[in-house]
């Protein structure tokens, strides 16, 4: 089993939840709202949010209408950060990022399979930011328009 | 952490070490053989191969000389068989397999990337033999 875990899952959809507040007003965000539109709880937001912050893809600002917001634009925050912050590596394998892991590396032909797996993994990932993730939704939603 | 798990990576081993001695006219290999090789223990190996023979990746055979041997040309089989065999489907999200789990799916703005990048994976494993894999094997072999 190759699975994403929910903290990737739910922090990219936190993250979408900013990108999309973000565009429209430019504004900080409470947790409690980002908690009600994505049906995720607040405890486990706060939880996910929080390397978020250390790796500087949001942040937070105190006060009165304060929240927290993307620290750059969407189109300037790609979805291999976000996993990186919340998932680690994309290896699927942990040879491929540790040389010394194993010292069969040399001869194994699965590691070379493994890497290039992982690479298309973090490239695709890597290419994809939070911009193109909102311009694909529009997309989808018009064309569910022009059908409906 | 998305990760194989040793399932996978060993198993795919086992099935490229099958494949060795397939192409060197061996008939079946013993799995001491194979845990000498390939430094994984026979316990392991015992347990792994289970599903491979249940789904005719591998067949055994009884008696002297027996052993375990491929059941079908490396050539006919695709990497992407052995893992799934072995780990199970390799989507990266379970929503991407199964409609009834999650009601948001249809909204989902994350959900395409999570199928497209599981699509990606697939098809890599889907794109390699275990033929391919052994020569890209003896080729690193030579180089070393």
């Amino acid at each position: 089993m190759i699975k994403l875990s929910t903290k990737g899952r739910y922090g990219t959809r936190l993250m979408l939840n900013l990108a999309k507040h973000y565009n429209d007003r430019k504004e900080a965000i409470i947790l409690k709202s980002v908690s009600d539109e994505e049906e995720i709880s607040i405890r486990y937001l706060e939880q996910i949010i929080i390397p978020l912050k250390i790796s500087k893809l949001v942040k937070s600002i105190r006060g009165a209408g304060g929240g927290y917001t993307l620290a750059r634009k969407p189109a300037e925050i790609k979805v291999s950060e976000i996993l990186q912050a919340l998932e680690g590596t994309c290896c699927l394998v942990d040879c491929v990022e540790d040389e010394d892991y194993c010292d069969r590396v040399n001869i194994c032909a699965t590691h070379d399979i493994w890497e290039k797996a992982s690479t298309l993994l973090h490239d695709y990932f890597d290419k994809t930011t939070l911009q193109d993730l909102m311009t694909q939704e529009k997309k989808k939603k018009a064309k569910a328009k022009a059908k409906a | 952490m998305l990760k194989l798990s040793t399932k996978g990576r060993y198993g795919t081993r086992l099935m490229l070490n099958l494949a060795r001695h397939h192409a060197e006219g061996e008939e079946s290999v013993i799995l001491r053989n194979i845990s000498t090789e390939e430094d994984i223990s026979i316990r392991y190996l015992e347990q792994i191969i289970i599903p491979l023979k249940i789904n005719n990746l591998v067949k055994s055979t009884r008696g002297a000389g027996g052993g375990y041997a491929l059941n079908v040309h490396p050539s006919k089989v695709k990497l992407l068989e052995i893992i799934e065999i072995l780990e199970g489907d390799i989507s990266l999200v379970d929503c991407v397999d199964d409609e009834d789990c999650c009601e948001r799916r249809k909204d989902c703005s994350t959900f395409p990337l999570w199928k497209e990048a599981s699509k990606l994976l697939k098809d890599y494993f889907g794109s390699i033999t275990l033929q391919q894999l052994l020569e890209r094997a003896s080729q690193k072999q030579k180089k070393k």
